[in-house]
């Protein structure tokens, strides 16, 4: 009989290019392989995206979400995956910045932060970035639509976004909300961003200037967008009347970029943005009621002749919820 | 000779980025001089990084008294202590109150070298459960994770002086506790003490705010080149000559703060306004650069390690409440990723329970 090795070398697998992480999130997935984030992410990883760990660290922690995501959403299958990414070089440790997209097909079949399992067969896509090197991810955004899922299983949002702020609220740490209001609103006006890529600065400039007819000037004639909520659109003037419903509720909201990324050979751009301003204006199935809210983003485009062809965004609208609902008035104070 | 061989092949290690299968099996062959220290620790880097994990993730608590002085005295805002002994105790306790902490090493920045002592400042995520009555009240069975950073002076392989500063404020919440009950408590308890740790914190309030009045500085603009002249300069504009627009100068518009007791912010205007809600409520208050190392990170980045005390009285309404009209001081460290010239990214930590306490007349 032979001898079983407890301690083998367990199989390596490594992480250098947008393609290897895109296979690593099939595999996770579709196979349950979670395991394998012990060798292809770093130790101290940081991340953010899921629902009960909106900010995490460390690669234990990811693999606790990870199972979580995959009981309460089993038979998962990823479809349509696409990746790209850029690297920036380096001598000693090259960085890689990547970027994928790909639509999740899954049978709520367990407990979530959307109540008990329904058993009911959601599809939703998911966006995601990542920093890549020395083989591991570094750190990862996960952007999923679950306002999407939330709608497909006949859940109220509004009741998951009450259940989520609970949730929140239960790490006790003061919610700091500091510094200059209404940045759209100064005397001097929005300050043009500091963006190297033509194409993304353009596009965060004519949003935080509420210039949408330039923004619209960025797209093909036939161009077609994927947004949050299931929502598709075809053509600019449609993705112009969605921002144009979002600075509505938000009529101080500035986007911020974050990071960015240019895949000349594929012709594709990325870039992580944040949003943050106040809901003082009619939307999100909310009151305005003066809160200082935050949108985490994903941007990803296709881009034919220096013009956007195709657009994949994505925030997740019930964490804007989350932050509607949840506790207000803060003071900056510890009393 | 064989030393400076050595040396010769490898850079420094660094921790940023790199995993920890790596960080705890360095390539053998030191990469600095390190005169008096063992010699599996390939660097100094290498050497903070695995007595850590020894010590509290390997459990061998007996290992400080192999790596730190008898007499290596540990300066926190909430007290001071001195020796291995007093570590070894306070290191035991700590385990038990959280025996799952997982240390996670974030960054290590240094500077010195092995003849005159080096210098490391460690920033470290820790992640633990609560299981045993701690420092701050009985066992809650809840999870937390807070940052700390450990400055150190280190000597012939054994640490001879340590500051201390972590997240205590950031913990308690996270375990349920009340902070406002704990700080009234310590405070009283300091107050029942003899006068020591008071003298020594309100001499440390005299040294910062005996600065005169605060002249213009002009902020070098390139950071790498004097970071000690950098953080002097940008301490001194931002902070004590109250220059707040200035914020727009040295940290880029999509800089990330990490900071104390859940501070998490993003860009110009929310890191101004930080600073303004601190000096609001100490009016007064001036902060001293103590000491500043710096390693480079990445191609063209640096790391700059600023550990910095703050004094002023407690005038002002806002973050710490009703005037109380106490003489505070804070004890912190700041590490900055610089990019291009500017702070893209900035951890800052000091112990804001301790805080309260001296709001609460203690300390």
């Amino acid at each position: 009989m032979a001898e079983v090795k407890l301690n083998a070398s367990p199989q390596i697998e490594s992480i250098h290019c947008a393609g290897d992480w895109a296979k690593l999130q099939r595999r996770v997935r579709e196979d349950l392989a979670v395991g394998l984030i012990y060798s292809t992410y770093v130790h101290n990883c940081a991340f953010s995206g899921f629902q009960a760990t909106p900010r995490g660290y460390g690669r234990d922690a990811l693999i606790a979400s990870w199972l979580g995501e995959l009981n309460g959403f089993s038979e998962q299958t990823l479809n349509d995956i696409a990746s790209f990414g850029a690297s920036l070089g380096g001598q000693d440790t090259p960085l890689t910045f990547a970027m994928s997209r790909g639509e999740v097909s899954a049978t709520n079949s367990a407990e979530t932060v959307f109540g008990s399992g329904t058993g009911r067969k959601v599809a939703y896509r998911s966006q995601s970035a990542c920093v890549i090197a020395g083989g591991r991810v570094q750190h990862e955004w996960l952007f999923t639509d679950n306002l999407h899922i939330a709608l497909q299983l006949g859940v109220p949002p509004l009741a998951v976004a009450q259940r989520l702020a609970k949730l929140k609220a239960r790490t006790n740490l003061p919610h700091w909300d500091f510094g200059e209001r209404a940045s759209a609103e100064g005397q001097t006006g929005p300050l043009p961003c500091e963006l190297d890529i033509v194409l993304l600065k353009n596009w965060v400039d004519a949003l935080n200037t509420r210039r949408l007819d330039h923004l619209a000037k960025l797209y093909t004639s036939d161009t077609q967008c994927l947004a949050p909520g299931g929502r598709r659109f075809s053509g600019a003037a449609e993705i112009s009347r969605f921002w144009l419903s979002l600075f509505a509720a938000i009529p101080d909201g500035q986007i911020n970029a974050q990071l960015t990324v240019n895949d000349a050979k594929q012709h594709e751009l990325g870039m992580n943005w944040q949003l943050r301003g106040h809901h003082t204006g009619p939307g999100f199935l909310a009151q305005p009621n003066g809160a200082r809210v935050t949108l985490q983003g994903n941007l990803q485009l296709k881009v034919t002749d220096t013009l956007i062809k195709e657009e994949w965004l994505m925030f997740d609208e019930l964490d804007l919820l989350t932050q509607l609902v949840g506790p207000q008035g803060v003071s900056n104070s510890l009393f | 000779m064989t030393s400076e061989l050595k040396t010769a092949t490898l850079p420094v290690s660094r921790v940023h980025m790199a995993d920890i299968s790596d960080i705890l099996s360095p390539q053998p062959g030191q990469r600095q001089g390190m005169a008096g220290f063992d010699e599996e620790f390939v660097d100094i880097v290498d050497y903070i990084l695995r007595i850590t994990h020894r010590i509290w993730e390997e459990k061998n608590i007996g290992l400080v008294y192999d790596f730190y002085s008898h007499n290596c005295p540990i300066h926190t805002l909430a007290g001071e202590s001195y020796g291995a002994e007093a570590a070894v105790q306070g290191t035991i306790k700590s385990l038990n109150a959280f025996p799952d902490r997982i240390l996670y090493g974030d960054n290590v920045v240094w500077g010195g070298n092995d003849k005159d002592a080096f210098y490391s400042s460690h920033r470290i995520t820790s992640t633990v459960t609560n299981l045993g009555d701690s420092e701050f009240g009985p066992a809650t069975g809840k999870k937390a994770s807070f940052v700390t950073i450990a400055d150190c002076v280190v000597k012939e392989n054994r640490i001879v002086e340590e500051w201390l500063m972590r997240d205590n404020l950031s913990t308690v919440l996270q375990l349920g506790l009340n902070p406002h009950e704990i700080a009234r408590q310590q405070a009283a308890s300091d107050r029942a003490k003899h006068e020591h740790f008071h003298d020594w914190r309100l001499g440390e309030i005299d040294r910062i705010l005996a600065q005169t009045a605060p002249k213009a500085m002009t902020i070098p603009d390139q950071p790498d080149k004097d970071p000690e002249a950098y953080a002097k300069a940008l301490v001194h504009e931002l902070w004590n000559r109250r220059m707040f627009g200035k914020v727009r100068d040295v940290y880029a518009s999509n800089a990330v703060y990490h900071g104390p007791s859940g501070r998490e912010l993003n860009g110009h205007g929310e890191i101004i306004g930080n600073i303004v809600n601190l000096l609001a409520a100490l009016p007064d208050a001036r902060m001293s650069v103590d000491h500043v190392c710096a390693i480079p990170c990445g191609e063209n980045g640096t790391d700059i390690a600023v550990r910095w005390t703050l004094a002023g009285n407690h005038e002002g309404p806002g973050l710490y409440g009703t005037p109380s009209h106490r003489r505070i001081m804070i004890l912190g460290s700041s590490h900055w990723r610089i990019e291009g010239g500017k702070i893209q990214e900035e951890w800052t930590i000091f112990d804001e329970l301790a805080v309260l306490r001296q709001v609460y007349g203690g300390g």
